[in-house]
């Protein structure tokens, strides 16, 4: 086990147990403020794990994108809605609350037993699992991901940024539609 | 191998994944919350980001597809997120609430 | 002569036709003038007179006249029903007696009714009852006459209810029409028997129908073929029906109801024609009674029963036409007792002596009512014989008569007492004096109350329609000449006895009618007789128990039979109950539910696939 091993899997290890803590922490606060902090939190340590992986860019992204606008947004519908409900609305106890609760836990299982099933029964299967982390120096990585989204993936990223504008006028006609009907 | 924690290998990202995964599902049921609702599916997006992200770190180290998907699944997230709020305003506009529970016009 | 016999089908026919007319003609509004529906109808119902008078000089002429005129209606194997008529003494004689009354009543009642909005309707009901009174008479075999007596019950009805807009008149209606029901449906039990017994016991397919051409020899027949239960069964059934359509004891009560009907109509068909029509059949139908004794005894209780009752009952009635009313059960009951004891002919006397002789009193009744404001309670009226002199007269004629003591009624009363002298009936002949006592006492009573003493209203009485005298008076000429046609039996004892009876109940009710009732002092005897022997409250009790069973039938029915079903149908209810408790409308639920179902398919999945390379690694 080399140093860089170890400093791996420190931060792995780290921001998956920081991850984890903040995501259930978010879903059982009070606060929607509170639930917002520690999401954004959780938003960040999966950043660093995509660091930690390599991918230095989509840790960027990660960053740029859920962790400053999509809390910027939550907090416009934060305020704009629910600021005096905030305590009042918590965890539901009904019986869904159980039936989520065993059916993830099931999911849960399945899926874990079904990945060491795969990786203890066949060996091509288990190659596939467990490939060394190759080194990816960061001109191959931005080269490697420009090469993908404009030109492999070219016309996939002119439907996304279509489908963005889409929902941007959507959202705008919806918006007004209603407004309308006001009146 | 897989029993050295210290060696971190994809199927420790999967089962990190997958837990967020799990989380998140949890959470999109038994929180009344909308707000909290929308949060628990972007851990949702979170957890499957991770997921394209180890793949393509560990099985497709020259095309990096994995990174890619992952940079317009980020992109998918912040649309439907988008789509999501606008819907529950004008949902709160209807009713003044964001207690879930509220919204029962199917009922029986 | 024999024209108006041969053609004397058309009296039955016309009146329909011309009740058809009115009834098109006030559907389509075509009809609005009463003068064309009033010369009409009498045009028809003299048409009818005429002829009838052609065929009884005819019957009179040819002694033994019988004609028989049948077209063949139905054929079934063995049973063939005719239908047509048939005339004979006993028909000529009736059908002159019905279109005699018959045409003076509507000669009556066109101005009684004038001034009412349904005058065409009334007419039409009108015609349909003469038709169907004439084709009564001249049905030639049982099935015809069940026919017709069905038709004559239903021209009751509708006449009983004729003003149906008071609640207590359609009631009436209803209960008259309900008993005569039992009477028609015992009837028709009664003609099926008896025409079960000949096809089943006898080759003569002719006689299926029990035509009355040859009754005697059918009779004998029928008698000769059955026992003495089965023989006397048919007879009561039949009985009973005529029991129904005369008012007779057990089931009397509908005559009273009948009462609430126009005036006209109660002296038209329930005092003269159509409660005749029972001892007519009965009349008919003698030769098959008259087979077995136990019969003619049973008809000669019920009737003497009957005349009874309704006399006791009707002492102290205040109503004028209910008092009528009892007086004609009572009457009846006598002709019961005449064909029970006596003979045939004296029973025919006697019905039309009181046909005429009531239909007179229900029309001065009628007249009195108009006058004063239709007030039907004796004790309001008063004096009345200066006022209105000619209903005076012929009230009091009527009511001698009937009485036994001059006229018609006197005949016919003295053939009855001659008879049951002559027969020895002892009992029968006592009661019938206490009968006769208390009609001449009631009667009388009835005429101080109305027409003597101090008026006891205090407003103008109108000059009645000089046509309504005229009719009055008319019925009252023919009572007297009746006295001279019926024969009579110069019986100097019955003379004395009834005079002497007679007299005495006139003096008792004079005494009696202004102070204070007689019978009110014995408070028992004066119940029961204004509670009429409390036969309606033995209906009413009966018809009320009949109501309590049918509501447990319906617990019953409610929470056995139907609780059993619900209890099936539970099952699905409660499937059906829960499925729609998942639907509770909130998102997370159905999400919850999509996670479930995906996880157990996803672990279905897994688990089969697991089974399948554990037990192929075993192999």
């Amino acid at each position: 086990m080399t140093e860089t091993e170890i400093i791996k899997s420190i931060t792995f290890y780290g921001f998956a147990i920081f991850s984890l803590l903040f995501a259930i922490l978010s879903i059982i606060s009070n606060n929607v403020v509170y639930s917002l902090l520690y999401a954004l939190i959780v938003f960040f340590s999966a950043g660093g794990i995509f660091f930690s992986v390599g991918a230095d860019y989509n840790a960027v992204v990660q960053i740029a994108i859920y962790g400053t606008a999509i809390p910027i947004l939550f907090l416009f519908a934060i305020m704009f809605t629910s600021f005096k409900e905030n305590k009042t609305v918590n965890l539901a106890l009904s019986p869904r609350f159980f039936i989520a609760f065993f059916s993830s836990a099931f999911l849960f299982m399945v899926l874990w037993y079904s990945a060491k099933f795969a990786i203890n029964i066949n060996e091509n299967i288990s190659k596939f699992f467990i490939p060394k982390l190759s080194q990816i120096n960061s001109f191959e990585l931005f080269s490697a991901i420009s090469k993908g989204i404009y030109v492999n993936y070219q016309l996939a990223f002119i439907l996304f940024a279509f489908m963005i504008f889409v929902v941007a006028v959507g959202i705008s006609v919806l918006n007004i539609a209603k407004e309308k009907n006001r009146d | 191998m897989i029993n050295n924690i210290f060696n971190i290998s994809l199927y420790h990202y999967l089962i990190l994944s997958l837990t967020i995964f799990c989380i998140g599902v949890v959470g999109v049921i038994i929180v009344k919350n909308i707000i909290k609702i929308l949060i628990c599916i972007e851990f949702m997006l979170t957890a499957v980001n991770i997921n394209f992200i180890a793949f393509g770190a560990y099985n497709d180290s020259i095309a990096l597809n994995g990174f890619v998907f992952a940079i317009f699944y980020t992109a998918i997230g912040a649309v439907e997120l988008a789509i999501g709020l606008i819907i529950f305003y004008l949902m709160y506009k209807e009713k003044k609430s964001i207690d879930i529970d509220k919204y029962k016009e199917l009922k029986n | 002569m024999s024209f108006f016999a041969e053609n004397l089908y058309t009296i039955i026919l016309i009146p329909f036709w011309v009740s058809l007319l009115f009834a098109i003609g006030k559907l389509f509004g075509l009809i609005k003038s009463k003068k064309i529906v009033g010369i009409l109808t009498l045009l028809s119902t003299f048409y009818a007179l005429v002829f009838s008078v052609g065929t009884f000089v005819l019957t009179i002429i040819e002694k033994n006249y019988i004609l028989e005129q049948t077209v063949p209606f139905l054929q079934l194997n063995r049973f063939i029903f005719d239908i047509g008529i048939y005339i004979d003494g006993l028909s000529a004689w009736m059908i002159l007696l019905v279109s005699i009354v018959s045409l003076l009543v509507q000669i009556y009642s066109y101005f009684y009714m004038y001034s009412d909005n349904s005058f065409i309707r009334f007419f039409i009901f009108m015609n349909l009852f003469n038709a169907s009174m004439f084709g009564l008479i001249l049905s030639p075999n049982m099935f015809q006459i069940y026919v017709f007596w069905e038709l004559v019950g239903l021209c009751s009805y509708l006449l009983i209810g004729f003003w149906y807009q008071k609640n207590e008149v359609s009631v009436a209606a209803k209960r008259a029409f309900i008993i005569n029901r039992v009477g028609d449906f015992s009837l028709l039990s009664g003609i099926i028997l008896s025409a079960y017994v000949i096809l089943t016991n006898l080759n003569n397919t002719l006689n299926v129908s029990i035509p009355f051409s040859n009754i005697s020899t059918i009779s004998a027949q029928i008698y000769g073929c059955t026992s003495d239960g089965i023989f006397i069964l048919i007879c009561l059934l039949i009985l009973l029906g005529a029991m129904a359509k005369s008012a007779q004891l057990p089931l009397h009560t509908w005559l009273i109801d009948a009462m609430q009907g126009p005036t006209p109509v109660s002296a038209l068909i329930h005092s003269a024609t159509m409660v005749a029509a029972g001892v007519y059949l009965i009349i008919r139908l003698y030769p098959l009674f008259s087979l077995n004794p136990i019969v003619l005894q049973i008809i000669s209780v019920v009737g003497i029963t009957t005349a009874l009752v309704c006399s006791y009952s009707a002492l102290t009635q205040v109503d004028m036409k209910k008092i009528l009313a009892y007086s004609t059960n009572a009457q009846l009951g006598l002709m019961f007792l005449a064909v029970g004891a006596c003979s045939t002919t004296i029973a025919m006397f006697h019905l039309t002596a009181h046909a005429i002789i009531k239909a007179m009193l229900f029309l001065v009744v009628g007249v009195v009512a108009v006058s004063l404001n239709h007030n039907q309670d004796i004790r309001n009226a008063g004096g009345l014989r200066k006022q209105l002199p000619i209903c005076a007269i012929t009230f009091l004629i009527g009511i001698l008569s009937l009485s036994g003591i001059l006229f018609a009624g006197f005949s016919s009363k003295e053939l009855i007492f001659g008879d049951l002298i002559d027969g020895k009936h002892y009992i029968y002949l006592s009661l019938f004096l206490i009968v006769s006592f208390m009609t001449a006492y009631y009667l009388f009573r009835m005429y101080f109350y109305i027409f003597e003493g101090k008026n006891k209203f205090d407003f103008e009485i109108k000059e009645p329609h000089f046509v309504l005298n005229l009719s009055v008076s008319v019925f009252a000429l023919i009572v007297i000449l009746l006295w001279f046609v019926l024969p009579k039996s110069n019986n100097v004892l019955f003379a004395m006895i009834s005079h002497l009876i007679a007299a005495f109940a006139v003096f008792t009710a004079y005494l009696t009618y202004s102070q204070k009732k007689l019978l009110k002092k014995i408070p028992i005897l004066y119940d029961l007789s204004i509670n009429a022997m409390y036969f309606d409250g033995v209906y009413h009790f009966i018809t009320k128990s009949y109501k309590r069973f049918s509501k447990f039938l319906y617990i019953i029915d409610k929470y056995i039979f139907d609780g059993i079903v619900y209890f099936c149908t539970l099952n699905t209810k409660m499937i059906s109950w829960f499925l729609s408790k998942i639907q509770t409308g909130s998102v997370q639920a159905y999400l919850a539910y999509s996670i479930f179902i995906l996880m157990m398919s996803f672990g279905g999945i897994m688990l089969v696939y697991s089974l399948i390379m554990y037990f192929s690694e075993v192999q």
